[in-house]
């Protein structure tokens, strides 16, 4: 889920997803990346419907404007994933 | 495809939930905040420590009222809990008039660790009260599909500190109203009573 661009090594971070299993994905993402894109990749390795589910860190959902520097978060933080909650 | 099926249309999800408190966070924020539905779970399922930083911007022991909208995955039913923090009362709100005590001891020893953790002193336990409400207080449901639609509304009315003023029969016209109010991204608090509620709300939604 990396991309290289040349840019300071610095720049990069460890992330890590928590399923809703509680199995952990762990990710590289740049700093000023958009967080959405690597979400998308991590749809397509455990093939969950985009509608089923949502991020959060934190308790802020992730929409696609958010990156890593504009949820301050740190190295080594957490983004978890829930399945939709629905109830009558 | 059996009734209950057929009902779940009319359900709501996490995100009509959510979008609603949001709503009621930007309008009443300095008196209350509404938790997130994935809060409880999550407190739930990892603990005090996954919890520990959600809300983290929000100043919450200077609240009147704290809020949890609760989703019972079991029964896919949709509860509150509003921590009083004036009353120092601990309430659980069923339109079912369900009643679990354990929902209310696991969100008490949050209130507990997290006042420990934002503000640095013990949480004054000995004084508040974990209350089950008065069932003829809190307006029930009679069908197997409204109860997301009664979170949203107790939570709107406890945020103004109103009285329940509303009943089943109104619920279709604060399902309308929910959806124009998170349209027009306001709330439109109902003070009106009874037979005056529907056409009250017929008039908002005709622009009036």
């Amino acid at each position: 889920m990396t991309e290289d661009k040349g840019e300071d090594a610095t720049e990069y971070m460890n992330l890590k997803i928590l399923g809703h299993d509680n199995s952990v994905t762990p990710f590289k993402i740049k700093k000023h990346a958009l967080l959405i894109k690597c979400l998308k990749t991590y749809f397509k390795i455990i093939g969950l419907d985009r509608v089923s589910v949502i991020f959060s860190f934190d308790g802020h959902r992730i929409i696609k404007t958010d990156t890593p520097s504009s949820l301050e978060m740190k190295e080594g933080d957490v983004i978890e994933v829930f399945l939709r909650q629905i109830g009558g | 495809m059996d009734s209950s099926n057929q009902n779940q249309q009319y359900y709501l999800t996490d995100a009509v939930v959510n979008d609603y408190m949001q709503l009621i966070n930007t309008h009443y924020g300095s008196d209350v905040y509404v938790f997130d539905t994935f809060f409880y779970l999550n407190l739930c399922e990892r603990g005090f420590d996954s919890v520990k930083r959600w809300a983290k911007k929000i100043d919450l022991f200077s609240k009147k009222k704290l809020m949890f909208p609760i989703n019972l995955k079991s029964i896919s039913h949709w509860v509150l809990v509003c921590a009083d923090l004036e009353t120092k009362e601990l309430k659980y709100l069923d339109s079912l008039h369900g009643y679990n005590v354990n929902v209310l001891l696991k969100l008490f020893e949050y209130l507990r660790k997290i006042h420990m953790d934002r503000v640095g002193t013990p949480f004054c336990t000995n004084q508040w009260n974990l209350k089950r409400l008065d069932n003829t207080l809190v307006p029930k449901q009679s069908n197997g599909y409204d109860c997301g639609v009664f979170v949203c509304t107790f939570a709107k009315y406890l945020a103004r500190g109103a009285k329940f003023n509303f009943a089943q029969t109104n619920m279709q016209w604060f399902r309308n109203l929910i959806t124009y109010e998170l349209h027009k991204h306001k709330i439109v608090p109902v003070d009106v009573d009874g037979e005056e509620i529907e056409s009250f709300i017929r008039n908002v939604l005709n622009g009036q």
